[in-house]
């Protein structure tokens, strides 16, 4: 299980095992935030809690982000999908550093063609600095 | 040269005078959750086009440096300082500016957990 906290610790998430990878997105909003994302549904393999501000765009996702330091926790899809379940996605550069430290970074081209790139051997490690 | 940035909800909007030549990253409690590029350059130089109350602070620890958000959207566009000698400075968050490639921006890295 890995956690993860906004710096003044009002809002947190929970990440049931360890993620398969760390998605690194260049669309307009993410090269923004600088986010790391780890994927899963909301009350299965990800609990989030705190009270938070979204940041809604478009009818698909919402990003949640604490009003009082302004970290960017998770997003998540503002209806449930035709099985009930909820895609949810949290910030992995809110976990301690060596919990994700040797998570593979996945690219994804958010900004163009909506499609994931091939892996470039990189991972979390490299992109805490 | 002038570049132009913005959170993304527009709420905040600013232009920076200066040479962009590098960034640095920083491995601190807050600089690791936020993931900032920064730019420092003295405050003067970073121009706002907005009001500067649209922007909500966050400080801790000594309470010195102001890390600037977006209360709507959430971005991180710049933080606000004094360097050691008493100038007022700006560490301009590159991942907001218009009309650059990040990967193109060499990056440094500041140690910043260890201090």
């Amino acid at each position: 299980m890995i956690q993860g906290s906004c710096h003044c610790g009002a809002v947190r998430w929970q990440f049931e095992g360890q993620p398969d990878g760390a998605t690194a997105c260049n669309c307009t909003i993410c090269r923004r935030y600088g986010v790391l994302w780890a994927y899963d549904y909301e009350d299965e393999g990800i609990q989030v809690s705190g009270t938070t501000q979204p940041y809604v765009r478009g009818e698909a996702i919402e990003f949640h982000f604490c009003p009082v330091c302004g970290c960017v926790a998770f997003w998540r899809a503002q209806k449930k999908n035709q099985t009930g379940r909820r895609r949810i996605a949290v910030n992995l550069r809110l976990a301690e550093p060596e919990a994700v430290a040797q998570i593979p970074i996945d690219h994804f081209d958010g900004l163009n063609t909506f499609e994931d790139l091939p892996r470039d051997g990189r991972c979390v490690a490299d992109y805490w600095f | 040269m002038v570049y132009k940035g913005s959170c993304h909800c527009g709420r905040i909007a600013f232009q920076v005078e200066g040479t962009l030549n590098s960034a640095t990253s920083c491995n601190c409690s807050i600089c690791q959750r936020k993931g900032t590029l920064m730019w420092f350059v003295p405050r003067e130089q970073l121009k706002l086009l907005t009001p500067d109350e649209n922007a909500s602070t966050y400080t801790f620890n000594k309470h010195v440096i102001k890390h600037r958000f977006c209360p709507n959207c959430g971005m991180h566009p710049y933080g606000e300082g004094v360097d050691r000698k008493g100038n007022a400075m700006a560490a301009i968050n590159i991942r907001c500016l218009e009309g650059i490639e990040l990967g193109n921006v060499p990056v440094t890295q500041f140690d910043g957990r260890s201090l």
